[in-house]
């Protein structure tokens, strides 16, 4: 059906800064970036129907690895023909490999050259996953991108490990290539590690590119390190990789956080934040958030966004959500909702404004209202003026 | 709001009638016996606005209990359109309903005029005026008085009549503020029957209430633990029911409570009940469970028309035992029947009653024991059938005694109509890897794209999809269901076939 698993087509690039707007073909759907990939961990999003995430814009979704392995398993979604088919899901998957979850949910995961070692969640059976076992159940589990395992190590990490790390993540690239059996249906990004040294990072960058691949990933970010030090890794990976293939930014959620990274020339990203924020009782407004658990708004007949057209604030207000919202499955729905309209409105609004050639004005708007006072951070001013966008203080 | 009869039954009770007059929709009318939506601080459980548009009409009837949305009552006062316009229903029709019957409510904590509503916030007496307060700030288009239903099967004598004494000074309150009440003066209102299982004490109860200006009642006081109502059999009930339905206006709205099996709901549509509400579909779903009872429209009399979807079965196979089930005659009808669960006609064919069968307001004469012609139903087969089809109009038997010794026949008939099973849990291994729909045979959205397999793993991995997806289903079943009664009732005479 397809010659390759998928193609990409820059549409337009921003005169200024790298920020630019594709067309991504997958074999299940056509993605626009740049495009935020909403976390839907274990085969769903969080209470909403594929319905509801189509009416959202939602192009591509994000399943773990490392979850739908251990229930419903690679075994039941091999029978059911993957992951699509068992969640009535036709747009675009991407998977991760796995090895982010070993490491950051297991306390006794140990990496070895072989693999990952873990002790089973459920018994005290040990596991060992591998390279060839990581993209084994991501051919089952049949998404459009998939991930290679690679060698997670701490953001703040120093020292002989991350070296370690960043050449092991090669030799594992090059296990997972070997082992994929549905390079036509699926795409394997390798992750450029190699922690905040950009040595490191450009010398694996530089390998990764080698293999020819696809697309690429920029791992091991959003880790608890400085803004200061993100963007320049961000920046630095992105121009070590090519300009024909997609990018994808791993971990990155925050609308800040988005919009930069665009103006870096990256094209996808993925966060569990705006359902998760959901979960807490928090919904995105163009300013930050608001937790409509608090007792100002018992009385709030606005929307959460007046200016919000998402089937939430068409119809609730801030004081209906408030009052049922530690007691009803109901107000969590709308806010994850709501929340995810919000990252899509963005997205959306950042493409469209890179194909009408006024994406500087765009980012200088944005950041104008996330910051009225024009008390604009210094990572964000200096971020931005690497790609030619000057924001007046 | 106005309630007329429009098909009486010749053989049972069972009645089809049409609530009109509501202020807020004049041209909309729901046809009963219908179950209203039960809801959770004023939304379906689990189901958002926008999934409730995706998978039905929105617009569907809802019951609100008062005491799973007395925690909103300040900002509805604010808000000031009252409770289904707050809660994202605007266009629902709305009836307030006093206790939250799919709950467990630990009562005997009324006072003298107040009684105890438990809420989300705690325990909260409430006297008549602040229930009408409440009424006023939520706006229902119907609504239940305030009175003392804290009995159950094993309530003394004591406490059923102090129900039973509470509830009617109640009501003389409530009816006299509803009266007064220039906001509730066109919204219908349901007097509360009290007085447990006590024959004596119903009888009391329905005798006084049935002199008060009310549109109707609601049958209730029969249990305190909403979670356990489909455990109670229709033999427990029968006695306070008859003796209740004998004493009440037959041209008025009758309304039971709760989750029952779905066998008691039968028997209480041919006793003349004509409003009930979907908790079981919600209770259903709590346990993770799917509604697989089986009750197609039939113009035939059968007593096997009672199935339930196996679980372990196949889908080719479950197919064939639907298709080749007995009795299922699922030709199209042109009538009000077949619009959903809640009916909206907006006009009447020439004036006339849209059942003809026979014309309304006459007294029924007949009390039909329902039970007794279950005897000649046994052993159907087509003759027999086509039999009975011929002979239903005539059927006029006069009432036998109600608690008349059963024979192992009657018994082993009752045991076989029984639904004894009329759920199935999702939690079970053995669905692990039955890539088939809840139910092959059904129209709703979650059947239409989702496999048991699928819910399984969303019950496993404690996933909020899994209860949006079963309340879709068993809100759609229970729908389903009633739409049969009513075609049933129209064809048959009757409920329970």
């Amino acid at each position: 059906m397809f010659d390759s698993a998928l193609s990409f087509e820059v549409l337009a690039k921003c005169g200024t800064s790298k920020a630019r707007t594709s067309l991504m073909t997958l074999p299940h759907y056509t993605v626009e970036t740049p495009m935020f990939m909403p976390v839907g961990t274990k085969g769903t999003m969080k209470g909403l129907l594929p319905d509801q995430l189509k009416t959202l814009d939602c192009q591509i979704i994000l399943g773990n690895t490392y979850h739908l392995g251990l229930q419903p398993g690679s075994e039941l979604l091999e029978k059911v023909g993957g992951l699509h088919n068992f969640m009535g899901w036709d747009r675009a998957l991407l998977t991760d490999s796995g090895g982010f979850q070993m490491v950051s949910l297991l306390k006794f995961a140990e990496i070895t050259e072989e693999g990952v070692k873990f002790q089973s969640p459920n018994g005290d059976k040990e596991c060992m996953l591998t390279p060839e076992r990581s993209i084994e159940i991501q051919n089952a589990i049949g998404a459009d991108i998939i991930m290679q395992l690679d060698d997670v190590v701490p953001t703040l990490e120093k020292g002989q490990r991350v070296v370690e790390a960043s050449e092991r993540t090669i030799r594992w690239l090059d296990r997972c290539l070997v082992a994929h059996k549905r390079p036509k249906e699926q795409s394997i990004f390798p992750i450029v590690q190699g922690s905040l040294i950009p040595n490191l990072r450009i010398k694996n960058a530089e390998e990764l590119v080698k293999r020819n691949t696809n697309g690429y990933a920029i791992g091991g970010l959003s880790g608890g390190e400085a803004k200061d030090d993100f963007w320049k890794i961000v920046k630095l990976s992105a121009d070590h990789l090519p300009e024909d293939k997609p990018r994808y930014c791993m971990g990155v959620g925050w609308a800040v956080d988005l919009v930069i990274c665009c103006a870096l020339g990256v094209d996808l990203f993925d966060c569990v934040f705006p359902t998760r924020t959901a979960r807490f009782g928090c919904g995105l407004v163009k300013s930050g958030q608001i937790n409509l658990r608090q007792k100002a708004f018992e009385f709030d007949m606005e929307p959460i966004d007046p200016e919000c057209d998402c089937s939430t604030c068409k119809t609730y207000t801030r004081a209906y959500i408030h009052s049922i919202i530690s007691a009803e499955t109901v107000a969590c729905h709308l806010l994850s909702v709501h929340n995810l309209a919000f990252q899509m409105r963005l997205m959306r609004s950042i493409r469209e404004s890179i194909k009408q050639n006024r994406f500087p004005e765009f980012v200088k708007d944005f950041m104008r209202i996330n910051y009225p006072d024009g008390q604009f951070p210094l990572w964000i001013v200096e971020s931005l003026s690497s790609v030619n966008i000057t924001l007046d203080r | 709001m106005r309630f007329s009869k429009v098909f009486l039954s010749e053989s049972t009770d069972a009645s089809l009638g049409v609530i009109s007059g509501i202020k807020r929709f004049p041209s909309r009318e729901i046809c009963t016996p219908v179950a209203f939506t039960y809801t959770k601080g004023g939304s379906v459980p689990h189901l958002t606005r926008e999934v409730l548009e995706m998978a039905f009409d929105a617009s569907m009837p809802v019951v609100m209990p008062a005491e799973n949305i007395a925690f909103a009552y300040e900002a509805v006062k604010v808000f000031q359109n009252g409770m289904t316009s707050f809660s994202g229903l605007s266009e629902s029709i709305f009836w307030c309903s006093q206790f939250d019957h799919a709950v467990n409510s630990p009562k005997s904590l009324n006072q003298k005029d107040k009684v105890a509503l438990w809420t989300r916030f705690g325990k909260k007496l409430i006297d008549a005026d602040s229930y009408m307060d409440m009424m006023e700030a939520f706006k229902p288009d119907l609504f239940t008085v305030l009175s003392n239903n804290d009995t159950n099967k094993t309530s003394s004598n004591k406490q059923t009549r102090k129900s039973v004494d509470q509830s009617i000074s109640l009501l003389q309150k409530c009816v006299e503020r509803h009266k007064n009440s220039s906001i509730l003066k066109d919204t219908g209102i349901l007097a509360g029957i009290q007085g447990g299982y006590n024959v004596h004490d119903r009888t009391r109860c329905a005798e006084t209430m049935s002199k008060a200006e009310v549109d109707g009642f609601v049958i209730d006081g029969l249990f305190t633990n909403g979670l356990e109502v489909e455990n109670i059999t229709f033999e427990d009930i029968e006695p306070v029911i008859k003796v209740t339905m004998d004493h009440l206006p037959k041209d008025k709205l009758k309304a039971v409570y709760g989750a029952w099996n779905p066998d008691v709901i039968l028997k209480l549509v041919d006793m003349g009940v004509d409003l009930f509400d979907t908790s079981l579909a919600y209770l259903s779903t709590e346990k993770g469970c799917a509604l697989n009872f089986k009750y197609p429209k039939t113009t035939k009399r059968s007593s096997e028309v009672l199935e339930t979807v196996p679980t372990k079965k196949s889908a080719s196979s479950e197919c064939n035992l639907l298709t080749n089930g007995v009795a299922t005659v699922d030709k199209p009808d042109d009538d009000l029947l077949v619009n959903g669960n809640w009916c909206v006609i907006n006009t009447m064919p020439g004036g006339q009653p849209v059942f003809s069968d026979r014309i309304v307001n006459s007294v029924s004469s007949e009390d039909t024991n329902v039970q007794n012609e279950k005897e000649t139903r046994k052993d159907t087969n087509k003759t027999d059938e086509l039999n009975h089809k011929s002979k239903l109009p005539k059927l006029n038997t006069p009432p036998d005694p109600p608690k008349k010794k059963a024979t192992p026949a009657e018994v082993e008939e009752k045991s076989a109509a029984k639904y004894s099973s009329f759920e199935f849990s999702l939690r079970d291994p053995s669905v692990r890897e039955e890539f088939i729909p809840l139910d092959p045979d059904c129209l709703c959205l979650t059947c239409k794209k989702h496999t048991r397999a699928y819910i399984h793993h969303l019950l496993k991995t404690k996933e909020l999809l899994a209860p949006v997806l079963l309340m879709i289903h068993n809100l759609h079943h229970y729908q389903m269901f009633f739409e049969n009664i009513r075609h049933n009732v129209k064809h048959c005479g009757k409920a329970f076939i």
